[in-house]
């Protein structure tokens, strides 16, 4: 039992209330995207259609990339990335640096590897352009978008989700402080009065996702100010705008030695850190092929059972390995380990499908949190016309986001045989908000809209997997074979979440109770 | 009761104005105040990065202890003199630094 004297109490409920009141939509919409994102690399393995292996990296390089070097420009060959993708396809990005308005841009040749070194695809461009423009990651990269910024340009957006992420944790402290019987409230359930009943099932799943939501909203907070505006204020101020100083302390940079040097063997390399590493490879970064100071960044997955990995430092001329080194720093250190923590506790992937299954869970549930405490806020203030606006918002928002997620998703399947998802998948999702907007403009009442809505999303998420199918997805036997149950459990849990939404949906509309929102004079002289 | 809705009377109206600012915009820039100078006075550690990365991760606390002690301090005065004296002296101490 927490005890705060009345004036505090009554201080952190109009702080919970109105942080919700004005950031509560937005951070809806946060945190369903991001209940989502648990599951980006997963929908886009399901979703993209290209069947590559489990742990790509392992399979034998050096030859394909050797004769994808003689393919590429001499001026790209300086720099080399290797990434496996959640397919199960490599990633090999010749490139080297540009300056484009002052800031360093990496500009080369993308190369698709599928298994047994056959080639996908090759595009050139800038690196982050490439990856903006893959058709068959559209997808998964517009859920983690929506999630990361909202799609609004950096750093604003980050500035924006990091300020929501500030917002759900006064929400989840100020939760905590307010309640006089915190434990007693994690089981009370009454009746089937609606605004007693709403206030409960707010309470409980509150309660029950507290921690969660700490955490999310402390990391969250983290990740979006982090890269927009602490990392770049502590360098400049640290290491007063020595970049080279910054660089050498957070990662360790090698003596310029650019004396021509033998280039060493790859499969060799990524061999050794896979025995060191004692898990999967995830990306490989080589800087100044052909050079002495050729240097090879490994990063392979956490080890079964562990949360982070070291990352592995070889020499690009020799193959010898130099060092091994966490996230930041040469060594490992408290700071380190603090700051590898934050991702995987964010991204809940730090026990394969079991963690980010129990994330998913208690997104959705904390966004049940964020909307019905929103409802609870316009239910009693229902009786003032700017409130009733909020409450049309917060119905179309509620319902029509999922609406809109679900329609993107169609979307983009139709539009996978043409490769026009990256135009497709955000256009569905804007036409679909804009449809869901006119019933609640339009509608009396707006009571039984998000209910009609989730009814709508649990349609087209079960005529996903049919429509995945239906475009010339992989079938489970084909996606098994290669090793990649991504498509199967998507299939079956997306599925299941529209039933859920289907279920759902119609329980509510079955019980009819008194609708708060309906019209009565009031209302019809506002409208 | 009765002695808060006096509070709340006349001289008090601009009370949870001043409250939200210290607490919002203020807590803000405190909280990068402090994050600026920390990288000084935290010990690097045994991997030589601890300074630059417990500001980073201690972000949201710093700003966490900021807000909710704006907000619920009883004492408005109170809490604009130590944030002010917090201000101070971390912008003395970063003007130092800068020029040093």
């Amino acid at each position: 039992m927490i005890n705060l004297k009345a004036r505090e109490t009554k201080t952190l409920v109009a702080v919970h209330g109105w942080a919700g009141a004005v950031l509560g939509l937005l951070l809806y919409a946060v945190i369903v995207t991001g209940t989502a994102a648990v599951f980006s690399n997963e929908i886009k393995a399901w979703s993209g259609g290209l069947l590559g292996m489990n742990d790509p990296l392992s399979q034998p390089l050096g030859a394909v990339l050797a004769r994808l070097e003689a393919e590429t420009p001499k001026e790209f060959r300086d720099d080399l990335a290797l990434r496996a993708t959640p397919a199960g396809n490599v990633l090999a990005f010749f490139h080297a640096d540009e300056m484009v308005n002052g800031a360093r841009r990496e500009r080369g040749i993308l190369y698709t590897i599928g298994p047994n070194g056959r080639l996908v695809s090759r595009q050139e461009g800038f690196g982050n352009e490439l990856s903006a423009s893959d058709p068959y990651t559209a997808l998964g990269r517009f859920y983690v978008d929506l999630h990361v910024r909202l799609h609004v340009p950096n750093p604003w957006g980050l500035i924006l989700t990091g300020i929501l992420g500030l917002a759900m944790l006064v929400a989840a402290v100020s939760g905590i402080l307010m309640h006089r019987h915190l434990f007693r409230d994690i089981f009370l359930l009454r009746g089937r009065d609606r605004v007693v009943g709403l206030r409960d099932l707010h309470s409980v799943a509150g309660t029950w996702t507290l921690p969660h939501a700490f955490v999310l909203a402390f990391t969250g907070a983290y990740l979006s100010f982090a890269i927009a505006v602490a990392l770049p204020m502590l360098a400049k101020i640290a290491f007063k705008g020595d970049v080279r100083a910054m660089v050498t302390t957070l990662n360790g940079l090698n003596t310029v030695d650019a004396r021509p040097a033998a280039i060493a063997d790859i499969d060799a390399m990524l061999s050794d850190a896979r025995k060191r590493a004692g898990a999967p490879l995830l990306s490989a970064a080589w800087e100044n092929r052909g050079r002495t100071d050729s240097r090879i960044t490994v990063f392979p997955a956490p080890r079964s059972g562990e949360l982070t990995a070291m990352r592995l430092i070889y020499n690009g001329s020799t193959g010898e390995l130099i060092r091994e080194r966490p996230i930041v720093g040469l060594k490992p250190s408290m700071g380190a380990s603090l700051l590898a923590l934050i991702g995987p506790v964010h991204f809940g992937n730090f026990a394969g499908w079991w963690s980010r299954a129990v994330w998913f869970a208690l997104g959705a549930a904390s966004a049940y949190v964020a909307w019905s405490g929103l409802n609870l806020w316009i239910r009693r203030r229902f009786d003032q016309r700017g409130w009733r606006a909020l409450g049309r918002m917060t119905a179309w928002v509620g319902g029509g986001l999922p609406f809109a997620m679900a329609a993107a998703a169609v979307a983009y399947f139709v539009s996978l045989p043409s490769l026009t998802t990256v135009f497709w998948t955000p256009a569905a999702f804007l036409i679909a908000a804009a449809l869901a907007l006119v019933p609640a403009l339009l509608m009396r009442s707006v009571e039984r809209l998000p209910s009609l809505l989730f009814g709508a999303t649990g349609i087209l998420l079960i005529a996903l997997p049919l429509l995945r199918a239906a475009v010339g997805g992989p079938t489970w036997r084909a996606a098994l074979s290669a090793g990649q149950n991504a498509v199967p459990t998507m299939d079956v849990l997306v599925a299941l979440c529209g039933i859920a939404c289907l279920v759902s949906a119609a329980m509510a509309l079955r019980h009819r109770e008194p609708a708060t929102f309906a019209a009565g004079p009031v209302m019809q002289s506002a409208e | 009761m009765a002695a808060v809705n006096s509070s709340a009377t006349k001289p008090g109206r601009l009370r949870p104005w001043l409250r939200a600012l210290l607490a919002g915009p203020c807590a803000l820039a405190l909280t990068a105040l402090i994050m600026a100078v920390m990288p000084f006075w935290v010990p690097k550690g045994t991997g030589g990065v601890d300074h630059i990365a417990f500001p980073l991760f201690f972000m949201p606390a710093i700003w966490g202890i900021i807000f909710f002690y704006a907000l619920l301090d009883r004492s408005l005065a109170r809490v604009a003199i130590v944030m002010t004296v917090l201000a101070v002296i971390h912008a003395i101490a970063l003007r130092g630094i800068l020029a040093g």
